[in-house]
């Protein structure tokens, strides 16, 4: 346990905004009055939010506070009722969701979504395809294609080489989440959105997910905002700790700041915040 | 360009077809050409189904327009085959563009009821618009004008030449149907089988990937109907309605979705096993009805993916077997039992070459 939370605490590192950086780095995703309602609720419910490069940011909040919601307006899956969202200096409001993926903004879902009767392999060269603009071709093979090396690349640097023949069905529930990792890797972001990378996985599972993440971030410059229910996880890693509450944002600040702040333990009804922390196997 | 092992088994095949009627009486030469066009309209139709994961109740009405167009064109004052087929294969092309456009968007049952709506509305415009299409006697005396290869004149009136002729060029619409199975652009369909939804986010516009998978196997439906006009001499509203639409989807159920040879062997089963069966009894639908059931019931992967599941157990080293289980058992329900074994097929395959 204690080791890798230090290799998650090793994830800061590279993304770790100094408060000189805060003026010079613009926002790389910009949410502006971001509205969703279902009839009365208000899922979603005027969030403004600025994202700089290579931070990593964890949006957490009790159960139904919009979380996902939030992730479904960036990604083109849901139309906001109201507010913008500006992506690398382009608003990206109402864009369909492929749209959004080739402009360099990719997710992963919190319930694995992957290709089941599609090989790990495949299912990673999929988006590498994409990404070349190669998934037209109907006459050359993909066997010998360039995006293969690519694919393979990347499902080794993730762990998975020696499963890439395997349908992606057929891994377990770790290697799924890694794959799907792996999928929104090659789309070649510039930002990831992680819906609870760790869910549903044991604590040696979550760290080889969350290290070959931090692999990623630490290579590239992808820049990480994920929905995390594991409070160890969140304060190892977030730069940036975003606390959402009945769809609005109740507060915004770095690991520490949040960990004592009064307004975020009633929400989580007191002890249970503090609970989740310590109280984890 | 050097032959791998897939262009060997292709050269094999096509070599077999055509030595096959040397020995046959002119009768089987007749329905071999018919298993020829119908394999080729199960393959266009398992290209949505076992592919791209669409359940069309609608393919008949590519087929019959590619059948009008190509059999209006015989009849008009330049009658050349190739282009008859080339305008068939087109028309239909449009056409299903267009009924696709408006379909592809939904999934399963709705999927396949706005198919099958279109498609008899095709059959009541066929049937209606009387000036051009004759209405219900339909089109008859279908010229088989002879092929013109430059120096000589190929006849194709006798049964033997028009079953080269279909031969060679429902060979080549395989091929090219084959070759898209294998490309990007089959990846990108069967992970659009696979989880719709999903490939949104990765970059990938499904809408656009249904679409043309609609398209193409639309054009060759009108290809395997162009064949069919002058194969037949006569053509009906029939060819359009949904009972004509529901044999791809017998015959690839019966073949197994999973194997690309699937449908075609399953063309083949089903008008074999019709002609044997209807000289012996009238009451032959019952029959073949029992037969299909029978298979469907007891060999969910269909007889080609038993048939590759037997040649994956004999050859366990021959990089043919990734997974000894094949066809993940019990699912029927979504019809296409035998598609991972698809996957696994090219899976293996690029270890061969």
């Amino acid at each position: 346990m204690a080791v890798w939370l230090k290799t998650m605490a090793a994830l800061r590192e590279p993304g770790a905004a100094g408060a000189g950086d805060e003026e010079r780095t613009p926002a790389l995703l910009r949410l502006e009055g971001l509205r969703k309602h279902f009839g009365s609720v208000r899922a979603v419910d005027g969030v403004d939010l600025a994202v700089r490069e290579r931070e990593l940011t964890a949006v957490i909040g009790p159960n139904g506070a919009g979380k996902t919601t939030l992730f479904h307006l960036v990604t083109g899956a849901q139309r906001p009722d109201g507010g913008r969202v500006h992506f690398a200096g382009r608003d990206i409001t109402g864009w369909p969701p492929a749209a959004i993926v080739r402009a360099g903004l990719a997710r992963t879902f919190q319930i694995t979504s992957v290709f089941p009767e599609l090989t790990a392999l495949e299912n990673v060269l999929l988006p590498c395809l994409a990404r070349d603009g190669d998934t037209a071709r109907f006459w050359s093979g993909w066997v010998r294609h360039r995006s293969r090396r690519t694919a393979l690349e990347i499902l080794d640097r993730v762990g998975l080489a020696d499963q890439a023949d395997r349908p992606c069905g057929q891994l377990s529930h770790a290697d799924q989440k890694l794959v799907e990792v792996a999928m929104a890797l090659a789309t070649g972001p510039r930002l990831l959105l992680l819906d609870e990378p760790a869910a549903g996985l044991a604590p040696g599972e979550t760290e080889r997910v969350m290290g070959a993440l931090r692999e990623q971030a630490a290579a590239g410059s992808v820049t990480v905002v994920l929905i995390e229910h594991d409070m160890d996880l969140v304060f190892a890693i977030a730069d940036r700790v975003v606390v959402l509450h009945q769809g609005r944002i109740l507060a915004d600040g770095p690991p520490e700041a949040i960990r004592g702040n009064p307004a975020v333990k009633e929400v989580y009804l007191g002890g249970t915040f503090a609970g989740t922390a310590a109280g984890r196997p | 360009m050097t032959v791998d092992r897939n262009g060997w088994t292709w050269l094999a095949l096509v070599a077999a077809a055509a030595l096959l009627p040397l020995g046959l009486r002119e009768f089987h030469v007749h329905l071999l050409t018919e298993i020829l066009i119908l394999g080729l309209f199960a393959a266009a139709f398992n290209l949505l189904f076992g592919y791209t994961g669409l359940l069309s109740f609608g393919q008949a009405a590519y087929f019959a327009i590619g059948a009008y167009a190509c059999g209006l064109w015989l009849k008009g004052p330049w009658p050349s085959l190739p282009l008859g087929l080339l305008l068939g294969a087109i028309a239909a092309g449009a056409a299903a563009l267009a009924v696709g456009f408006l379909c592809v968007r939904r999934d399963e049952i709705y999927f396949a009821m706005v198919t099958l709506a279109c498609g008899q509305l095709i059959f009541v415009a066929l049937w209606r618009w009387r000036d051009v299409t004759g209405g219900s006697d339909g089109i008859g005396g279908i010229p088989r004008p002879p092929l013109d290869l430059g120096a000589a004149a190929l006849n194709l009136a006798p049964t033997l030449h028009f079953y080269y002729f279909t031969l060679a060029v429902a060979a080549a619409a395989l091929y090219v149907l084959w070759r898209i199975t294998r490309s990007p652009l089959g990846l990108t369909l069967r992970a659009v089988r696979d989880n719709h939804r999903r490939v949104d986010y990765l970059g990938v516009g499904m809408a656009r990937y249904r679409l043309a998978a609609f398209g193409v196997s639309g054009a060759f439906c009108g290809l395997a109907g162009a064949l069919f006009a002058p194969y037949q001499g006569t053509i009906t509203p029939a060819l359009a309605n949904w009972m004509w639409s529901a044999e791809p989807v017998m015959m690839t159920l019966l073949g197994g979705p999973g194997v690309f040879a699937g449908p075609l062997l399953g063309a083949a089963l089903i008008t074999l096993l019709k002609d044997f069966v209807a000289s012996a009894t009238e009451y032959w639908p019952l029959l073949v009805g029992t037969a299909v059931v029978l298979l469907v019931l007891f060999l969910p992967g269909g007889v080609g993916g038993a048939v590759r599941d037997l040649v994956v157990r004999w050859k366990p080293a021959g990089g043919l077997a990734i997974r000894p289980e094949g066809p993940a058992a019990g699912r029927l329900a979504k019809a296409r039992a035998g598609a991972p074994a698809a996957a696994e097929a090219h899976g293996a395959r690029e270890e061969a070459i």
